[in-house]
């Protein structure tokens, strides 16, 4: 057998073994829309889940999966599945629209627990990874423009009134992308270590104390927003709106962390 | 030669305005008018007020003469001249003063007064004024009283008031006092069987007149109602607290703070509780037989003009009947009667614009209807009489108003016009916004890529922007730090060798030593040679070293005027400049 033949008999069957595979995931997307604008939603839910659970995490295949969900009935489910959209696609309308349709049939009106903290004021407008673009953009030109003025000092012996009128532009650059990039940093560690969480069962009991031993604080039902403040061996220890604290299940709230698993 | 025409300068050109605008006023200026007024529309017998002929931008040439009914005495007080100025305007004000004195019950008519001002007849108005019986004398210095408007003529005090349900009647108290009262407080008597007058504020003023000789102050409050149960009803008593002047105590001892803050400065005073008489209504109530079919519960003195906005108009067109209904009496709540399916035209009702104020102690109501009218064919077009009914008290007897049947001519117009889509009472809920039936969520997101939007720092992009520019820098700087420190190292070989290959000459060798120390120095604190002195050599190296370099510069500058160097001052030279080229290094 020739080289070339031999070469040809290879690429004949990876093609194959990647045709012979799962579909991929955006494929499995568009099945999953198809699905849904056929009404079948249950199918539409599968799809997307299997998308997910191929490691995309998409703001728009989760506002989708909300979607899927809510016409099953399942407000929980869906209103964590649009709280991780958000965090996304942080200025997307439909997602907040139909977050706000959803908080309307709640059982507990509970003021929203966001994702981040407020110390900027574009944290809740951009994504993470916008802001972190958009700060190593800013950093990036700065240090550029530094050292391009360092090299024209350089080079034709110091264009002093250039540099002067540049550098301020440059330090500017500089603060606006460092800011950037500590609010990635805020929102980055926020969302690691004390996320939102929502209740994905219809109806969880907070206690004082891990394990059933702990008095029953308070109960919450499907859709409860919150703010998980400790995640300990299968529990998370959430705070509502008023302060008040108790632990769940972990099987009974989902966390606002889109690479997270999404809950059954 | 060519002679150039005269231009006026723009301050000529303003001034001849100005001139203008002088010479202008006097056609600007008002026209003379004048009027009679009186403070008050009422008096009682003994009382005296002040009746005011106010004649503007113009004097009569004679004082007027003004003609005093049996009921009263007019007495002449004076003129008062005054001029007043408003937007550059002076306009003179002549006001002649009469003091009506009330000898007799009754009611009547002062003026109109006629005369003639710059060549004009000018004539004013009537000032109307009713004389009451004069009060018990009860001495004192306040008068409380109470009563009901209107009353008819020669009602004793205790008689009960005629009124007919439904009538408008004003409730008029008056605190009447002769010496000065501070804080007043009036607590309003609860108006059993009687309604407040819808849209109608009480109304308070305050007027003085001589009684006996003395200035009376008097406050009066009208309250708007409606009579709404039949039969005999009674107001209670009105009550005022106040406080008057107090005659000042023998006081048993001086005491300067009394004195200041509690004697001198702040008036004693003395609070009293005082109140009117009560008012006995007997209200009727209205009368079956000859009752309209028109009837809508309207009660008053009225009087109804009709206006139609145009007689001319093409179909789906629209005019607008204007029925205004003014008089005495509340009109509030009041519409046109509906007109119905009429053929040949539509017609739609505006809101009703109803006002009611309170004056001389009747409650006037006024009502503008407006009512749509749209035809829908063409031709001439009669829209049929409006009935309006209404039981006026003072006639005690019903009235039916019959507005006239109107004639249209109606052209034709376009095709669709009549088709309105809304009116003012088929209006849509909400003022055009679109109404919410329901709510859903929004379709999802189908035709977009789905890509892993997970935020990693260790993403590529971002690095990148970062990394390179950074590098670039970061090479630059490494560059220049390179470049300078190859410059300093062929300076310290430099400083080296002329040390080691100095010349044989004397002058020539004490030279070259002070170069190399000066060099050395300079590389050891980083500035050029030519900038070394005692005073930074102290300041930038650390002792001994400082104290040293400084006693041989002192030592090189004195060898330099003495001409040569020995072997030990170079062996010192040598000495200082190894260390300090290795400070340098």
């Amino acid at each position: 057998m020739s080289r070339a033949r031999l070469l040809l008999l290879l690429l004949a069957t990876l093609v194959s073994l990647g045709a012979g595979g799962e579909a991929s995931p955006e494929a499995r997307f568009h099945e999953g829309s198809a699905a849904y604008r056929e009404g079948d939603y249950a199918a539409a839910e599968q799809a997307w889940r299997e998308v997910l659970d191929a490691g995309v995490a998409n703001g728009h295949l989760l506002y989708d999966l909300g979607n899927a969900l809510y016409r099953q009935g399942r407000v929980g489910p869906a209103v964590l599945a649009w709280r991780r959209a958000r965090v996304l696609l942080p200025r997307d309308p439909d997602v907040a629209a139909n977050l706000e349709l959803a908080r309307a049939e709640l059982r507990e009106q509970l003021a929203p627990v966001d994702h981040v903290p407020a110390i900027f004021f574009w944290q809740r407008s951009l994504a993470l990874s916008e802001s972190a673009l958009l700060g190593a953009l800013f950093a990036g030109l700065a240090l550029g423009l530094l050292a391009w003025l360092r090299w024209r000092r350089r080079s034709q012996g110091g264009a002093a009134a250039e540099a002067s009128s540049l550098r301020p532009l440059a330090v500017l650059l500089g603060v606006l992308g460092a800011l950037l990039l500590l609010s990635t940093a805020l929102t980055a560690r926020a969302l690691q270590g004390s996320p939102g969480a929502v209740l994905v069962v219809d109806e969880a009991a907070g206690r004082s104390a891990v394990g059933a031993d702990g008095v029953e604080l308070f109960v919450l039902h499907e859709g409860a927003e919150l703010r998980a403040v400790e995640i300990d061996a299968g529990h998370v220890l959430v705070a509502l709106p008023d302060g008040r604290r108790g632990w769940l299940t972990q099987a009974a709230v989902g966390l606002v962390r889109p690479g997270d698993s999404f809950p059954e | 030669m060519i002679a150039r025409p005269a231009i006026p300068r723009p301050a000529g050109w303003l001034a001849a305005c100005l001139l203008a605008m002088l010479l202008a006023l006097p056609g600007l200026a008002v026209a003379a008018q004048a009027h009679l007024e009186m403070d008050r529309g009422e008096l009682r017998v003994g009382e005296t007020a002040s009746l005011r002929l106010v004649c503007v931008g113009g004097a009569p040439e004679r004082l007027p003469s003004l003609q005093a009914p049996e009921q009263v005495r007019l007495a002449y007080q004076g003129p008062y001249r005054e001029t007043v100025s408003v937007n550059f305007r002076t306009t003179r004000v002549l006001t002649h003063t009469w003091a009506v004195t009330a000898l007799r019950p009754g009611r009547i008519l002062l003026g109109p007064v006629e005369m003639d001002v710059k060549g004009q007849r000018l004539r004013t108005n009537a000032v109307e004024l009713r004389v009451l019986e004069p009060l018990q004398d009860e001495g004192g210095s306040t008068r409380l009283w109470a009563r009901v408007e209107p009353a008819p003529e020669g009602l004793g005090q205790d008689e009960p008031v005629p009124l007919w349900q439904g009538q408008a009647l004003v409730y008029r108290f008056g605190f009447e006092h002769s010496e000065p009262v501070y804080n007043a407080s009036w607590s309003q008597p609860e108006f059993d069987g009687l309604v407040a007058a819808p849209g109608v504020d009480q109304s308070q003023r305050e007027y003085a007149l001589q009684r006996d000789g003395a200035r009376w102050t008097v406050n009066q409050i009208d309250v708007g109602l409606v009579a709404s149960t039949p039969g005999l009803l009674e107001i209670p008593p009105s009550v005022i607290s106040a406080q008057f002047p107090a005659e000042r105590q023998q006081r048993r001892r001086r005491d300067p703070f009394e004195d200041f803050f509690g004697g001198s400065l702040m008036p004693q005073t003395r609070s009293e509780v005082l109140s009117s008489g009560p008012v006995t209504l007997s209200i009727e109530p209205l009368p079956v037989q000859g009752r309209p079919a028109a009837f809508s519960g309207l009660v008053g003195s009225f009087r109804a003009e009709p206006r139609l906005g145009a007689s001319q108009l093409r179909v789906g067109e629209s005019v607008t009947l204007t029925v205004v209904l003014q008089g005495e009496g509340s009109l509030a709540g009041f519409k046109l009667p509906p007109m119905g399916e009429q053929p040949g035209f539509r017609a739609y009702d505006d809101e009703p614009e109803i006002t009611a104020e309170l004056r001389d102690g009747r409650l006037l109501g006024r009502a503008v209807l407006r009512r749509a009218l749209v035809p829908t064919a063409e031709g001439s077009l009669v829209v049929p009489p409006l009935e309006l009914s209404w039981f006026d008290p003072q006639q005690g007897s019903y009235i039916l108003y019959e507005l006239p049947p109107l004639a249209l001519q109606v052209q034709p117009g376009e095709a669709g016009a009549s088709e309105l889509a809304s009116f003012a009472d088929e209006r849509p809920a909400g003022d055009g916004q679109v109404a919410a039936l329901g709510a859903d969520i929004l379709p999802i997101h189908a035709d977009v890529k789905v890509k892993d939007r997970r935020f990693h720092p260790g993403r590529p992009l971002p690095l990148l922007l970062l990394l390179l520019p950074g590098l670039a820098l970061g090479g630059q700087v490494a560059l220049d730090l390179r470049v300078r420190g190859g410059r300093r190292s062929r300076r310290l070989r430099a400083v080296r060798r002329r040390l080691e290959s100095l010349p044989a000459d004397r002058s020539e060798r004490l030279a070259e030593l002070d170069s190399a120390f000066r060099e050395a120095a300079g590389l050891a604190l980083g500035i050029p040679a030519a900038g070394v002195d005692p005073a930074r050599l102290r300041a930038g190296l650390p002792e001994p070293l400082a104290a040293q370099a400084a006693a041989l510069y002192a030592r090189l500058e004195g060898a330099r005027f003495g001409g040569s160097a020995d072997a030990e001052l170079e062996q010192v030279v040598r000495e200082l400049v190894r260390r300090l080229l290795g400070r340098a290094r």
